[in-house]
C-alpha cells in the first residue's frame, strides 16, 4: 500500500499533497482549535502505534504472512481526525527513515492511508455497531468488516490514482512516464490482493485488537482521554 | 501426586505436534519474521557514518543539504530523459561512497528492493499487451489460441515503449531511495526536524515527529521482547487463532502501554514547563563546499530537462 516514488507524477503527488493540506488543517483545528500541546504526547504515542500495528507480522493460511496498515483501529480508537494525525506522523517517519513509502508520494500516501482508511474504517464501524457493548459478537464484528472495507476503499482509490498515469503522462512516442499500468490492469491487481487476502488481515487485526480491549481496561482509560481532551 | 489432582491440560495424552525441521534461510514463522523486521530496523547503526566529518554531506550545511536533496528528488521524478537518470543514479552512488556508507548497505538498502519489489512489478509493462509499441523481441507471433473465457493475442513481444517506462519507474524509484538514505544517514534526526520547523512546519507537528522517532525505537526493543517472550516459550505448532489471538492480545497491550506513556511524557512536560516552543537553530555559516554543491545541482537540473537526447538508449 506504500507507494514509493517513481510510480506517480509529481503533479499527482502535488495535487493530492494539497488536498490534504486542508485535512491536516481539519485535523488540527478540531483536536482542538490549534493542535494543543497538552495532546503532543497523546498523538506522538498514536503514531508510535501505528508504526507498531504495522509491524505485525499476520500469518495468513498459505504459510506466509502479510501486515495491516491499522487505520481503522486507530480511528476507533483516537477518533477519525486524530487518526489523520498519527497516521500521516507515522507514515512521514516511515517515508523519512526506513524508505517505505516515497517521499514525493508522501502526500498520496497519507491521503490513501492516513484520509480514506480511518473516515471509511470508522463511518463503517459507527455505523454497524451503534450502542453494541464491548466486546460482543456485533461490536467485532463492526469492527472486522469496517477494516475489511476500509483498506480496500483505500487499495482502490491507489489503484485509481496508478491507472491514470499512463492516460495523462506519457511521452510522445508512447512511453508511459509513470506508472505503465492503466486502470484496466492497476484496478485488478491493487483488488484481487486486497478483497482476497489484505482486506482480512485488516478485519481480523481490529476485530482481534477489539476483542482484547474489552478486557482490558484501555477501555476506560481511552474514553478518559477522550473526554479530556476533546478527541472526537 | 494423584492422576486425578492434575489439571485437565496435564491430564491430556494429546501428542504435541512439533514444527518441522526447516534448512531454509528465509524464515517461515510469522514471529520469526516479525523479529528480522524489527532487527533490521534495529540493527541500522548510523552513528559512524553521521559522526565521521570527513564525509562529503555531513560537510555540507543542513539547510543546503536539505533543500539541494530534495531538489534533486523532484528533478529525478520530472525529467523524462532516461540518460539523465542513469548518471543521477551514479552521482548517489558516488555521494553515497565518498559520504563513508559502505557499498554493501547501500546495495542492500537501495538495489535489492528495487529489483524484487520495483523490477518484478514493473516487468509486465515492458510486454505489447500492457504497453504496445515498437517490437524490440518477438516471443511468439501468428499464434491462435482461444478458450472459454480467454483468447490470446496473436503476437507477443517486448515493446521499446514498455522496456523504457520500466527504466523510468526503476531509476527513479533507486534516485528516490538514494537520496533518502543519503539525507537520513548523513543527517541527524534533530537536526533534520530543525531544519523542517524554520521552513515553516508547525513547531507541534516537529515536536510530534521527534518525540515519535525517539519512542519508537524504544517499543521496537519492548515489541521485541514481547515476541522473543513468545517464541522462547513456544513448544508445539501454534493453531491460527492462538496466532491471531496473540497478536490482538499483543496490539491491545501496547495501546495500553502507549496511553500510559502518553500520560506519564505529558506529566513530565508540564512539571518541566514545557510551553510548545520549539527552537530551532540559524543557519550555519555558508562555506566554499556548500556553493559547489548549490552550483552542482543547478547544473544537473540544465542537464535534466536540455541534455543529450540522441545517446544510445533512446535508439533502442
Amino acid at each position: 500500500m506504500h507507494i514509493p516514488d517513481g510510480y506517480l507524477s509529481p503533479s499527482t503527488c502535488l495535487a493530492l499533497g494539497a488536498v490534504m493540506i486542508p485535512i491536516w488543517y481539519r485535523a488540527s483545528a478540531k483536536l482542538k482549535k490549534d493542535l494543543d500541546v497538552k495532546q503532543v504526547p497523546l498523538l506522538s504515542m498514536g503514531a508510535v502505534f501505528c508504526f507498531l500495528i504495522m509491524m505485525f507480522n499476520v500469518p495468513i493460511p498459505n504459510g506466509t504472512t502479510a501486515h495491516a496498515i491499522g487505520a481503522t483501529l486507530v480511528a476507533i480508537i483516537f477518533g477519525p481526525w486524530a487518526a489523520v494525525i498519527a497516521m500521516s506522523v507515522a507514515l512521514a517517519i516511515q517515508a523519512l527513515v526506513f524508505a517505505d513509502g516515497g517521499i514525493l508520494a508522501f502526500g498520496a500516501n497519507a491521503f490513501n492511508m492516513a484520509f480514506i482508511a480511518p473516515f471509511v474504517g470508522y463511518y463503517v464501524y459507527k455505523s454497524i455497531s451503534k450502542n453494541a457493548v464491548p466486546g460482543s459478537t456485533r461490536q467485532l464484528a463492526a469492527g472486522a468488516i469496517a477494516g475489511y472495507i476500509a483498506i480496500n476503499c483505500a487499495a482502490f482509490v491507489a489503484s485509481i490514482e496508478f491507472g491514470i498515469q499512463p492516460l495523462f503522462f506519457t511521452a510522445a512516442d508512447g512511453t508511459p512516464l509513470y506508472c505503465p499500468y492503466g486502470l484496466d490492469v492497476a484496478i485488478p491487481a491493487m483488488m484481487v490482493a486486497h478483497l482476497t487476502v489484505a482486506g482480512f488481515i485488516e478485519g481480523i487485526v481490529t476485530a482481534a485488537a477489539l476483542k482484547f480491549m474489552a478486557v482490558q481496561p484501555v477501555t476506560m482509560l481511552q474514553s478518559q482521554i477522550n473526554k479530556k481532551e476533546g478527541v472526537v | 501426586m494423584n492422576r486425578l489432582d492434575l489439571p485437565a491440560w496435564l491430564q491430556s495424552n494429546d501428542t504435541i505436534r512439533l514444527p518441522a525441521v526447516t534448512h531454509s534461510w528465509k524464515p517461515h514463522n510469522y514471529l520469526e519474521k516479525t523479529l528480522k523486521k524489527i532487527h533490521a530496523i534495529l540493527s541500522e547503526d548510523n552513528r559512524s557514518v553521521l559522526n565521521n566529518q570527513d564525509g562529503l554531506l555531513q560537510k555540507l550545511e543542513p539547510h543546503m543539504k536539505v533543500t539541494g536533496l530534495l531538489t534533486v528528488i523532484l528533478l529525478a521524478a520530472l525529467t523524462q530523459n532516461l540518460v539523465f537518470l542513469i548518471m543521477l543514479n551514479s552521482i548517489i552512488l558516488f555521494a553515497a561512497l565518498q559520504s563513508r556508507i559502505r557499498l554493501g548497505d547501500y546495495f542492500v538498502r537501495i538495489w535489492l528492493p528495487i529489483f524484487f519489489f520495483t523490477g518484478i512489478a514493473v516487468l509486465p509493462g515492458i510486454i505489447n499487451w500492457v504497453t504496445p509499441g515498437d517490437p524490440l523481441y518477438t516471443i511468439y507471433s501468428n499464434l491462435t489460441f482461444s478458450g472459454h473465457f480467454f483468447t490470446l493475442p496473436a503476437e507477443l513481444t517486448i515493446t521499446r515503449q514498455g522496456v523504457k517506462s520500466a527504466l523510468f519507474v526503476i531509476l527513479r524509484s533507486a534516485a528516490s531511495l538514494g537520496i533518502a538514505m543519503l539525507l537520513i544517514k548523513t543527517t541527524r534526526w534533530s537536526v533534520l526536524t530543525k531544519v523542517l520547523a524554520k521552513y515553516g512546519l508547525s513547531n507541534i507537528i516537529v515536536t510530534i515527529l521527534d518525540m515519535t522517532y525517539r519512542y519508537i525505537y524504544l517499543f521496537l526493543f519492548i515489541f521485541m521482547d514481547y515476541v522473543l517472550g513468545r517464541k522462547s516459550r513456544l513448544v508445539g505448532l501454534e493453531t491460527q487463532s492462538s496466532k491471531i489471538a496473540w497478536i490482538g492480545g499483543t496490539i491491545s497491550d501496547f495501546l495500553r502501554i502507549t496511553l500510559e506513556y502518553s500520560q506519564d511524557i505529558q506529566y513530565a512536560l508540564e512539571s518541566r514547563g514545557y510551553t510548545g516552543i520549539y527552537y530551532a537553530e540559524a543557519k550555519g555559516p555558508l562555506h566554499l563546499i556548500d556553493f559547489g554543491f548549490a552550483a552542482a545541482i543547478i547544473i544537473l537540473g540544465c542537464y535534466a530537462y536540455g541534455g543529450i537526447n540522441h545517446v544510445w538508449i533512446f535508439s533502442l
